[in-house]
């Protein structure tokens, strides 16, 4: 067995790029400027506003266009600071051709996982960034948790949720 | 041993495998989609990741069941019974499960289509297509009436009611709208017009019915209101003595009523009627029955000089049968006689329907379990000769524009009619249809409806009912309803005669107003009525059955004994076509499912079969696979043959539904009534020389002696129990829930609706033909169906098998990925993404519930959108089966945890159990000693299957009671 003892290493080393590669990458490219420091940190609006579904159902919700609009509709023109207003234009454009955003997915879990905002925020009263980091001081969202089952269950498996948070695969997975 | 490797342990390899692998596959094109894509403006009622249920209606079949549609972001997934509806009761059949396909069948019309002179379809845009049909109708016109015909389906509602005033406004005459359903009742209605004086047909309580007697009426398949008529027959089982509903079937073959009867008479081809007739007389003989309904004895006369000898000779039986079935049908009244059904509707059916509408008088059943008064006789069908004449007129050139609505005379009208000759002499031909069928490929205008689940709509199946229909989505295609097309065509004529609105809502909420009056109580404005109507799926209020006055001499005529049938010639059989659920009339293409699934009596899923007795297949030497050569004076077709015990040795017999029954249809009429003769034929049978693979999903058809399936009876009650009290091991603990699950197989009927159900719930992939003959269907749960105890001996048993959820379950221990395990509720579980397929867990399964996915399934666009989105879909390589609808158990515990309460008895129901007609599946916490599962189980017909193993399994099936000793 001596000789196959190397292999895994030799692997490990191979791989150890991608690895390094995946902690640090960098947010998706959007198709336009969107900060969530400026709405979520200096204008304080709350995740729940326009993430209006984490409360009442597994998935969050990325907020309408209707939505935007309930704001930006008298965001006109803006000519003393006109890099905002390059900004906002892009945003106009797509309100005025009526079609949504498509935006670049941040997080996302495998398709044979069942997760549930709700259960998360609501029952277990967890707050946004214990997964999703800071994100009223990113101009643009990255991914801070792995979002990994091992990563879930750190939490799962902790004394203090005995009895409260499942372990059973099926909680989970579907 | 992963020490060895320099300390990289088994956990961090993989993981540094799955990094690497996840890079690599990042450069896949089945990448997964990687767009955020919000609402333009959110739908209130919507919740992504939440269900949404709407009510409609399901008209795959004249019943008209309520159907609660499961809707998730905005496309239906999975449709269910509607509990509030008193005809489905909450459940619906393998059709209507299966209806859902049809929405999102890859082959259906996006969009209006004309064919070209070169005979090629090409898209049209809708205004110059109805603007096209409405140059062609108006040029029809001139030419005087009858030019214009209109063949639909029976529409009793609005669609109906648009198609009446176009063709009045049009200048058209009564009968130039067909109204063709090809399993239509039409001897019974005609019966019910001759005795009664209405032609209606009658709504039946089999809840009351002491004994139920189906001579040839397929009532637990296809027969008037199948769904329904299975929840009655089911109310009355489950018991042992003579509380219990019995049930006789009558014919040629054992069909799959006939395996949920108690006794099988099993008169010849055509014997229903002398059979009926024999009992007729005995019941009106002197001393028979003492208070004989007063109606009927000016009959006596007439029906005593009948030859009771000469009559049971014909219809093949003895004289103490018919003794006995007397004598039972006195001592157990109220009973109910069914019949015919379109296996028995011969060329004398109408006499039959007669006979047994006077038995049911003579014994008192009218009034108590056959009712009147309470079909609307809205749309009433027309006969097959109606639709026969029309053909006609199309052959002679007589018609210039046919509109075909949700009809397929080509696919469903024997081919000696030659529907296709008639339909290409025809100027111009224009389907409704949203799916390419036989009578669509002939048309040259298609201008697709939507499908039921995208439109408006409302259906009266009986008085007392007006189910709705509404869309439950937006349409997924550029079509648009039949009806709103119908009406947009009046208003591009010159000259309406009627005036007629623009819009189908408006029409539809002008016809509310009057059907709606029952229960809007005197409101002023209907709007929050129907409003409300809607919501539970239709208006039921309450509709008293009816009395009838019998005309004795009108009766008189049916009693005349029937022409004797010519001796067979050499070498030729009687030929019985019969209809089964799955297959249906023919109409339109089969939603895959229905194909992928195998036929309850015999198991064959994928082809039309021929059935030959034991004897008779022996007689020709002829084996299950063999192909027949099967000809009659109307044509020849070549089936596979499947040899079948529960057939008489005189009877070769073929499942309808396709262009083989088709072929061979002589296409005569029952003069009565005008329907189609479906009974009555002969055919001669050779072997064609050659065999194919017939895919089977029995192994042995019995169950070899080995005792797999319990009867109980009135004298042994219980069934004897092994004792498994000795544990070598501990046994799992289960805290909280322990999920379980009651199967009454006698109220069990092997309809397959579970099956289709579970398909739909699960997203479990349709295989095809060559996998079926291989055997690896992947249902995850199956009617195992047995024609008896050992070989040879004929006492059908239904066991429907899923995953056990078995507490020693030997599937876990033999997984070396530990992808099967136990959880804490009690369930067996599979984690997909651990298996590697090896396959030992199904190699260990003594009830063989596991099936291998072989490959990746294609779901092609868009049947992906009905995938159910809280179901994985299973990959290659990996291994799958029944979860008891985990996630149903997870959705109802996580209402039960937001409004911080447990979980309630009934509130988990996996989709086998939410649809079962006979509502013989109960699902529970076998934690609770009062839930209802618990209760079921204890009782004494409970037992497990291979008990004797000590799986400890969590279903429990209880036995079917036998009147003989098991």
């Amino acid at each position: 067995m001596s000789g196959s003892g190397a292999r895994p290493a030799a692997l490990l080393a191979a791989a150890a790029g991608a690895l390094v590669l995946a902690g640090a990458a960098p947010p998706p490219q959007q198709p336009f400027k969107f900060s969530h420091k400026v709405h979520a940190g200096d204008n304080h609006i709350g995740c729940t506003s326009c993430h209006v579904y984490v409360e009442r159902g597994p998935v969050a919700g990325v907020p309408s266009m209707f939505r935007c609009q309930g704001c930006h509709k008298f965001v006109k023109e803006d000519k003393d600071n006109a890099q905002l207003d390059q900004e906002l234009k892009a945003l106009r454009k797509v309100l005025d051709e009526g079609k949504p955003v498509e935006w670049a997915r941040v997080h996302r879990v495998p398709d044979h996982v069942y997760f549930t905002h709700q259960r998360h925020v609501v029952t277990a009263k967890l707050e946004c960034k214990e997964c999703h980091g800071e994100v009223e001081k990113m101009d643009a969202v990255r991914q801070v948790s792995p979002l990994t089952m091992g990563w879930c269950l750190e939490c799962h498996q902790k004394p203090q949720n005995k009895g409260k948070a499942p372990t059973d695969c099926w909680a989970c997975h579907k | 041993m992963p020490g060895d490797h320099e300390g990289v342990s088994r956990r961090t390899f993989l993981r540094i495998a799955a990094t690497a692998g996840a890079a690599g596959a990042a450069c896949s094109p089945p990448a997964l989609p990687q767009k955020l894509i919000p609402f333009l403006v959110p739908p209130d009622e919507i919740i992504p990741g939440r269900p949404l249920f709407y009510r409609t209606v399901c008209r795959e079949c004249p019943a008209g069941c309520g159907v609660t549609a499961r809707t998730r972001e905005g496309r239906a997934v999975k449709l269910e019974g509607n509990p509030e509806d008193p005809i489905g009761g909450g459940s619906l059949c393998a059709r209507g499960q299966a209806s859902i396909q049809a929405l999102y069948a890859p082959d259906r019309l996006d969009g209006p289509r004309r064919r070209g002179a070169d005979g090629k379809l090409a898209p049209i845009p809708w205004d110059d297509a109805e603007e096209a049909l409405a140059a062609a109708l108006t040029a029809a016109r001139e030419k005087g009436p009858g030019r214009i015909r209109l063949l639909t389906r029976s529409e009793p509602g609005s669609a109906g009611a648009v198609q009446k005033a176009l063709l009045r406004g049009l200048g058209g005459r009564e009968g130039d709208r067909v109204v063709f359903e090809p399993f239509d009742a039409a001897p019974l209605r005609a019966a019910e017009k001759a005795l009664f004086g209405v032609a209606q047909l009658p709504v039946h309580d089999l809840a009351q019915a002491r004994t139920v007697v189906a001579f040839g009426a397929d009532f637990l398949e296809t027969w008037l209101s199948p769904v329904e008529l299975t929840r009655q027959l089911s109310q009355g089982r489950g018991r042992v003595g003579a509380e219990r509903t019995r049930l006789l079937w009558v014919g040629p073959r054992m069909s799959a009523t006939g395996m949920s009867a108690d006794r099988w008479i099993r008169v010849r081809a055509g014997g229903e009627l002398p059979l009926a007739l024999a009992l007729l007389r005995w019941l009106v003989e002197p001393g028979h029955l003492p208070d004989l309904a007063p109606a009927v004895r000016p009959l006596s006369p007439r029906l005593a000089a009948l030859d009771p000898t000469a009559l049971v000779r014909r219809a093949g039986v003895r004289l103490e049968d018919v003794d006995a079935l007397g004598r039972e049908l006195v001592a157990r009244r109220p009973s109910a006689l069914l019949g015919p059904g379109v296996a028995s509707q011969g060329p004398e059916a109408t006499q039959l329907a007669a006979v047994l509408l006077l038995a049911n008088v003579a014994l008192g059943n009218v009034g108590r379990t056959v009712l009147h008064g309470l079909d609307p006789m809205e749309d009433p069908p027309s006969s097959f000769a109606d639709v026969k004449a029309l053909l006609d007129d199309c052959a002679a050139g007589k018609v210039d524009v046919l509109l075909v609505h949700h009809a397929d005379p080509a696919g469903a009208l024997p081919a000696a009619l030659g529907a296709g000759g008639a339909l290409a002499k025809v100027p111009l031909v224009v389907t409704f249809a949203s799916l390419p069928d036989a009578t669509g490929a002939q048309a040259h205008l298609h201008l697709p409806d939507h499908h039921t689940l995208e439109a408006f709509g409302e259906v009266s199946p009986r008085r007392g009912i007006v189910a709705l229909g509404q869309p439950v989505m937006t349409p997924l295609a550029d079509t648009r309803a039949a009806a709103q097309v119908l009406l947009e065509l009046a208003g591009r004529l010159p000259q309406p005669a009627t005036p007629l609105p623009g819009d189908l809502w408006e029409f539809f909420q002008a016809r509310a107003e009057v059907f709606l009056k029952p229960v809007a109580a005197g409101a002023t404005d209907v709007r929050p009525v129907l409003r409300t109507a809607q919501e539970r799926g239709g208006a039921y209020y309450e509709a008293a059955p009816g009395p009838v006055a019998l005309d004795a001499s009108a009766a008189a005529r049916f009693l005349a004994p029937p022409p004797e049938a010519p001796p067979p010639r050499t070498g030729e059989l009687d030929l019985l076509f019969f209809p089964t659920t799955l297959r249906g009339d023919g109409q339109g293409p089969r939603p895959t499912w229905l194909d992928e699934v195998s036929d309850t009596v015999t198991t064959v899923s994928w082809t039309a079969w021929a059935e030959l007795s034991t004897a008779t297949a022996a007689r020709l030497g002829v084996v299950a696979g063999d192909v027949l050569a099967v000809a009659t004076r109307a044509g020849r077709a070549e089936l596979p043959a499947y040899v079948y015990p529960g057939l008489r040795d005189d009877v070769i017999a073929v499942p309808l539904g396709g262009p083989e029954a088709l072929a061979l249809l002589p296409g005569d009429t029952d003069p009565a009534s005008g329907a189609l003769a479906f009974a009555g034929a002969r055919a001669t049978v050779a072997k064609a020389g050659r065999r194919i693979d017939l895919p089977v999903l029995e192994g042995s058809p019995y169950q070899e002696g080995r005792s797999i399936v319990k009867n109980v009876s009135a004298a042994a009650p219980a069934v004897k129990r092994p004792d498994l009290s000795a544990r070598m091991y501990p046994e799992p603990p289960h805290p909280v829930h322990r999920w379980a699950m009651a199967i009454d197989l006698d109220k069990c009927t092997g309809c397959n609706a579970c099956v289709v159900a579970c398909y739909a719930e699960n997203n479990v992939p349709v295989m095809g033909r060559e996998a079926a003959v291989m055997g690896r269907q992947m249902g995850w749960i199956r009617i195992e169906r047995y024609l008896g105890p050992e070989r040879g001996k004929l006492r059908p048993d239904f066991l429907p098998m899923l995953c056990q959820h078995c507490t020693n379950a030997p599937c876990e221990p033999v997984c070396p990925v530990y992808a099967t395990y136990h959880t804490p509720e009690g369930l067996n579980a599979q984690v997909y993404n651990r298996c590697v397929g090896t396959r030992y867990c199904s190699n260990n399964c003594p009830y063989k519930v596991r099936t291998f996915n072989w490959r990746d399934t294609k779901f092609v666009r868009p049947l992906d959108l009905q995938l159910n989105p809280d179901v994985t879909v299973r990959s290659k390589g990996v291994m799958e089966k029944c979860t008891f609808c985990v996630q149903r158990i997870r959705y109802a515990e996580g209402v039960a945890k937001d409004e911080n309460r447990p979980v309630a008895d009934g509130e988990v129901t996996p989709a086998c159990a939410q649809t079962c007609p006979a509502k013989a599946i109960v699902f529970g916490d076998a934690n609770d000693p009062a839930s209802r599962v618990s209760r079921l189980a204890a009782g004494p017909r409970g037992f497990n299957a291979l008990e004797e193993i000590n799986t400890r399994p969590a279903i429990t099936y209880l036995a079917r009671v036998r009147e003989e000793d098991p």
